[in-house]
């Protein structure tokens, strides 16, 4: 069963009358198991629209169910909590414990699993981020370079083994093989458990390497819902709502432009190369 | 669960009293606070009410906001009204139970503690609603200046007044983050006894903490490659200047103080 979500309106009230609405009638499902990318400017509500899929905001009208379990009612939500594990922006910065083995162990304690059970699960987040468990587990977590502190803190989202797997700006301030390491992570982990991803970035080249679907979000609306295939042959219709195209769409965009023949679907560098090889052949 | 915290109270306007000189209102506190203590006769605190009254319409502050102040009081008052009522022992027996009983002064101390501490809060309240927190610790910078001679790190402890205040809202919102972030793990704050329950803020208190090492470690990088280097040579963005109104306020504060010996000998 999907993450299902009607209508979703929320604000925050900031002092008394002044209060904006972060997400207005948001109408989204998310499958079991798929890539979905949400972009969208700062300040779209992506953040605001990622907090109602575990619970941690409750809609002001609409409904968010996980599951068929209504997030609204205290009991399913607390239920529904334990299907969808959240990744805040810098999650770093939630480390607590001594060693990195425990910290990453705080979640599925928090579900009450036993011990056993616990280490094995702790031991594969780390492998699935790729820390070595025998190097990694031990060690003070403040003792790990920002990179390596970033995968400590997603492996413990990962040993709550979450069906949905929700990362808000997971490769925020990383360096380019950062970036391609935690995303081709992400993808090999939803091939091999199942688990949907979901992510909200505002790059578009990271958007185009691996999402399936991509939502865009725009002044708390959805804008657009589609494959990055359909989104990026729209660079107009992307650039109204402040969002660049990723550079590789806007290269094929330009070529075409210059009446050289590009297919709509190239929009990274795979199908680039896959294009312009082709080309060469027949030259 | 950490949004709803608000330490000060200001409440923006551009009144004559929001207009005073910082350094007047908190001279003018203190003065208010003496007064308040001067008064001996029931009577005589009925200016000091008007006083506060008049100020207070003068500052345009909802008189309900003068309220919220007192409202948390509300038990330590009626706490310390019974206290003095059943134990003063002095003056004539009016009722007696036992152990228990009223007599005049008890009902005299009584109500002279409540009032006494109803004009004190009003008063501060009034003080913290009409200035700001930046404007408080610039006139408590200036006042303190004098005592520079001795020594007495007055810019500095203003310094760090200031930022507290500043950081206070960054804290909280950190702390509203790492919390939810935590809820999301799993973590729950909201059921088991105290003991639990300050066990389950662990997990929020030790990354608050680093973080706010991490912030002050930024920040005094950040003041130093602007050439901070303490109060010595530095000139001020907003100069305070005493004016007319402040002259006037004091004038008010004194008339009020000579009521109120005046009251206190003749009646």
């Amino acid at each position: 069963m999907p993450i299902v979500i009607k209508n979703l309106t929320y604000s925050y009230k900031t002092g008394g009358p002044l209060s904006n609405s972060a997400l207005s009638d948001v109408t989204l499902t998310i499958r079991e198991g798929e890539f979905l990318g949400i972009i969208g400017h700062t300040g779209s509500g992506k953040s605001t629209l990622v907090q109602h899929l575990n619970g941690l905001l409750q809609p002001e009208t609409g409904s968010v169910c996980v599951d068929g379990l209504d997030m609204a009612d205290k009991k399913q939500r607390l239920l529904g909590r334990k299907l969808v594990g959240l990744v805040f922006q810098y999650p770093e910065y939630q480390l607590f414990e001594e060693t990195v083995a425990k910290d990453v162990a705080f979640g599925p304690r928090n579900l009450g699993l036993d011990e056993g059970e616990i280490a094995l699960r702790v031991c594969d987040a780390l492998l699935t981020v790729g820390l070595k468990p025998e190097l990694f587990a031990e060690k003070i977590p403040f003792e790990l370079s920002g990179g390596e502190k970033r995968r400590a803190a997603i492996a413990g989202i990962l040993a709550m083994r979450p069906k949905y797997l929700v990362l808000d700006e997971p490769m925020a301030g990383l360096d380019p093989s950062g970036r391609h390491e935690i995303l081709d992570m992400l993808d090999g982990l939803r091939e091999k458990t199942g688990c949907a991803v979901v992510m909200v970035s505002h790059s578009m080249d990271d958007m185009a390497r691996v999402a399936q679907r991509i939502v865009v979000l725009n002044k708390g609306a959805v804008a657009y819902i589609g494959t990055p295939r359909e989104l990026f042959g729209q660079s107009e219709a992307l650039t109204r709502v402040g969002l660049d195209v990723p550079q590789i769409a806007a290269l094929a965009q330009a070529m075409r432009d210059k009446g050289i023949d590009v297919p709509l679907d190239v929009y990274d560098q795979e199908s680039m190369l896959r294009f312009l090889r082709g080309r060469r052949k027949h030259v | 669960m950490f949004k709803d915290i608000t330490l000060g109270q200001y409440f923006p306007g551009d009144s004559p009293v929001h207009k005073l000189d910082p350094r007047t209102k908190i001279i003018g506190m203190i003065a208010f606070i003496i007064i308040v203590f001067f008064v001996k006769k029931v009577m005589m605190f009925l200016p000091v009410f008007l006083f506060i009254l008049i100020a207070t319409y003068l500052s345009r502050v909802p008189m309900s906001y003068l309220w919220k102040s007192l409202k948390p009081l509300r038990f330590i008052l009626i706490f310390m009204f019974i206290l003095n009522l059943f134990v003063i022992g002095t003056g004539e027996t009016l009722w007696r139970l036992g152990p228990l009983h009223i007599t005049t002064g008890g009902i005299r101390q009584a109500v002279f503690i409540t009032v006494r501490l109803i004009l004190l809060v009003s008063g501060t309240s009034l003080l913290t609603l009409t200035t700001t927190p930046i404007g408080l610790t610039d006139g408590l910078e200036l006042l303190l200046t004098p005592l520079k001679k001795v020594k007495f790190p007055a810019h500095e402890l203003a310094m760090m007044m200031t930022i507290a205040l500043r950081f206070i809202p960054t804290l909280m919102e950190e702390a509203d983050k790492i919390s939810s972030a935590q809820i999301s793990r799993g973590a729950d704050f909201e059921t088991g006894n105290i003991v639990k329950r300050a066990k389950a803020m662990v997990p929020v208190l030790v990354p608050l903490f680093i973080s706010a090492f991490r912030r002050a470690d930024e920040l005094a990088m950040a003041m130093e490659s602007r050439c901070y280097h303490g109060g010595e040579g530095r000139t001020r963005m907003h100069v305070l200047r005493c004016g007319r109104n402040d002259f006037l306020a004091a004038c008010a504060l004194l008339l009020l103080f000579a009521v109120v010996l005046a009251g206190g000998l003749l009646l």
